[in-house]
C-alpha cells in the first residue's frame, strides 16, 4: 500500500495513549515476548493510527485564549495570560502558555491550566 | 469537544493499530495472542491514567461508587446514630466474651481512615455492613437507614456525575441486593481463624467499622487482613525492593529508581538483540560502549544486593552520575510542563506585532489530568 510508505508524525507518542502504548511495549520487550524492532514497527502503525482517526473520526472544535491585559474586563495580573515562548524549528511550532483558558464548542465546556505546551506540526504534507 | 469523546477514539486508535500490527508479527513469526496482551496492557495503562472514561472500562459500577460514597455517611447521616449505638453495646457484649478483640487483625488502620476522606478505600466497612444484615438483632435497625442511604447517594451521585449516573442510580436497587452475596464471601475467605463463631466475627468487623476504632500501634504491618481490593494509599510500605548501600544500610527504592532500573535493563537487551546502536540516536550510540558496562555494574543495577565491591562502586559511581544527569536533562525537557501538553499540527500561525493568531488541527489535549481531542483549534494569544 501507499500510504504504508508515506511517514506520519512521531509527535503523537508523547501524548497520554502514545506514552500507554510504549509503556505496554515496553513490558512486553522486558519479557523478551516481542523484539525491539517489531516494536517500533507497531509504534509506526500507531502514528498512522491517530493520524488518521484525529483526521477522519474527530469533529469537536476547540478554542482557547489567553486573557489580555487589554480585554473588556480587568484582571489582576496574575490571571492574565500570555505567551511566555514561542520557537519555530524545522516547520515545528512550540507555544508555551501562560493561563490558557480552553472552551469546547460542544457542551460549552470550560477548562483552564495555568501553563500549557503546544507542540504543532505542519498540517501540509499529510493534510491532503 | 468533550472529555467524553476521548473514549471512543482512542479505543479506535487501538483497535486500528492492533489490527495493522497484525501482518507485522506475522512477519515477524510472533504469536498473535501477543496482541491481546499488548491491547489489555495498553488499555489498562491508559485507565490507571484516568484520563477519560473509557469503553472498556467496566461501566461506572454501582458497587464501586457507594464504595467510594458510603464511608460518608456515617459521619453525615443522624439516623445511623441509633444503628451505631446499638452496635456499640453489642461489641461491649462481645468483647467480654473475646477479651483480645481489639487486637485481632482485621486492619484498624484502614478502618480508621473512613472517616476522614471519602476517596480512601473502605471496604471493610463497607463490604462488611450487609454481612451483618443477616445477623437478627441488626436487621431491623439497618433496613431503614438503607433506604435513607440509597436516596442520599442517588442525589450525591446525580450531583457528581451528572447525567452518566443515570444509569448507576437505576442500578443501584439491584446492586444493594448484589452487595449483600458479594461480601459475605469476603467475610469468610478471610483466613483469621479466631472466632469461633463466623457470624459474631462479622458483626464485630462492622462494629468496628462503624466507630471508626482507633488505629494501634501495634498493629504492625505482617498483620493486615489479605486486601482483596489493591493497595490501600495508606500503607506504610509502598517500596517492592531495598538497595542495600556499601555501608550496608538498606534504603528503600522509590518508584523512580525501580523505573531507572527497568530501563536500564530494557535497553541493555534491545541492545544485545539488535546488535550495536543501530536504532539508537547517534549521540547515545557512541555513548553507548561506557554505559551499557556500568548498567551491569554501577550502584543502581539490579545485581547489587549482594553489598557489592566498595572501590570499584566508586570509580563508577562518578561516570554514572555523569551519564544520568545528562539523561535526566533530555527527560526533565519534556517533563517541565507538568505533562499540560497539546500536541497537533498547525494549519495557520499569524502574528501581528505581538498578538498571535493560530488555527490548529488534529490535536490532543491534555491537561488537568483529563485529556481532550480536537478537530480543529483556534487560539489568540499576546506575547
Amino acid at each position: 500500500m501507499a500510504t504504508d510508505k508515506q511517514s506520519f508524525y512521531e509527535l503523537y507518542r508523547q501524548s497520554s495513549v502514545g506514552a500507554a502504548l510504549t509503556d505496554a511495549l515496553d513490558d512486553l520487550i522486558m519479557e523478551t515476548r516481542i523484539d525491539p524492532q517489531l516494536a517500533m514497527k507497531i509504534l509506526a502503525n500507531f502514528d498512522r493510527a491517530i493520524a488518521e482517526v484525529l483526521q477522519n473520526q474527530v469533529r469537536a472544535r476547540l478554542s482557547f485564549k489567553v486573557p489580555s491585559p487589554a480585554g473588556d474586563a480587568p484582571l489582576p495580573p496574575t490571571m492574565l495570560g500570555s505567551l511566555d515562548t514561542y520557537r519555530f524549528c524545522d516547520e515545528v511550532w512550540t507555544f508555551q502558555l501562560k493561563n490558557v483558558t480552553f472552551k469546547m464548542d460542544s457542551g460549552g465546556q470550560v477548562v483552564s491550566a495555568d501553563k500549557v505546551k503546544i507542540v504543532s506540526c505542519t498540517a501540509k504534507p499529510t493534510g491532503t | 469537544m468533550s472529555n467524553s469523546a476521548v473514549g471512543n477514539v482512542y479505543q479506535q486508535i487501538i483497535l486500528d493499530v492492533i489490527e495493522a500490527s497484525r501482518v507485522d508479527l506475522e512477519e515477524n513469526g510472533v504469536d498473535e495472542s501477543i496482541l491481546d496482551e499488548l491491547k489489555q496492557g495498553w488499555q489498562r495503562k491508559l485507565t490507571a491514567q484516568q484520563l477519560a472514561i473509557f469503553p472498556w472500562d467496566p461501566k461506572p459500577d454501582p458497587l464501586l461508587l457507594l464504595r467510594h460514597l458510603r464511608p460518608l455517611q456515617p459521619t453525615m447521616e443522624g439516623t445511623q446514630q441509633q444503628q451505631h449505638q446499638q452496635q456499640q453495646h453489642q461489641q461491649q457484649q462481645q468483647q467480654q466474651q473475646q477479651p483480645s478483640a481489639n487486637n485481632m487483625p482485621y486492619s484498624p488502620a484502614v478502618n480508621n481512615s473512613v472517616a476522614g476522606d471519602a476517596h480512601i478505600k473502605a471496604e471493610p466497612g463497607v463490604k462488611i455492613e450487609p454481612g451483618t444484615e443477616q445477623t437478627g438483632t441488626n436487621h431491623q435497625a439497618q433496613t431503614a437507614p438503607n433506604e435513607l442511604v440509597q436516596q442520599r447517594l442517588a442525589n450525591n451521585l446525580r450531583n457528581q456525575f451528572g447525567d452518566r449516573a443515570a444509569d448507576t442510580i437505576k442500578n443501584l436497587q439491584a446492586g444493594e441486593a448484589r452487595q449483600g452475596v458479594a461480601p459475605q464471601h469476603t467475610g469468610q475467605q478471610r483466613p483469621m481463624g479466631q472466632p469461633a463463631n463466623q457470624a459474631q466475627y462479622r458483626q464485630q468487623i462492622a462494629t468496628t467499622a462503624a466507630q471508626q476504632v482507633q488505629a494501634t500501634a501495634q498493629n504492625g504491618q505482617g498483620q493486615y487482613p489479605p486486601q482483596m481490593d489493591g493497595t490501600a494509599e495508606e500503607q506504610p510500605y509502598s517500596g517492592v525492593l531495598m538497595q542495600r548501600g556499601a555501608d550496608g544500610e538498606t534504603t528503600e527504592l522509590g518508584r523512580v529508581e525501580i523505573d531507572r532500573m527497568l530501563h536500564a535493563a530494557i535497553e541493555a537487551k534491545a541492545k544485545s538483540m539488535e546488535g550495536g546502536g543501530l536504532m539508537l540516536p547517534l549521540k547515545r550510540a557512541t555513548k553507548k560502549h561506557a554505559s551499557s558496562q556500568q548498567i551491569s555494574s554501577a550502584g543502581s543495577g539490579p545485581s547489587r544486593f549482594d553489598g557489592g565491591d566498595d572501590e570499584e562502586d566508586d570509580d563508577e559511581a562518578i561516570n554514572s552520575d555523569l551519564d544520568d544527569s545528562d539523561d535526566n536533562g533530555d527527560e526533565e525537557d519534556d517533563d517541565e510542563d507538568g505533562g499540560q501538553i497539546m500536541l497537533c499540527m498547525y494549519d495557520k500561525v499569524q502574528r501581528v506585532k505581538n498578538k498571535w493568531k493560530c488555527v490548529l488541527k488534529d490535536g490532543v489535549l491534555s491537561v488537568n489530568g483529563k485529556d481532550y481531542v480536537f478537530h480543529k483549534a483556534t487560539g489568540e494569544y499576546e506575547w
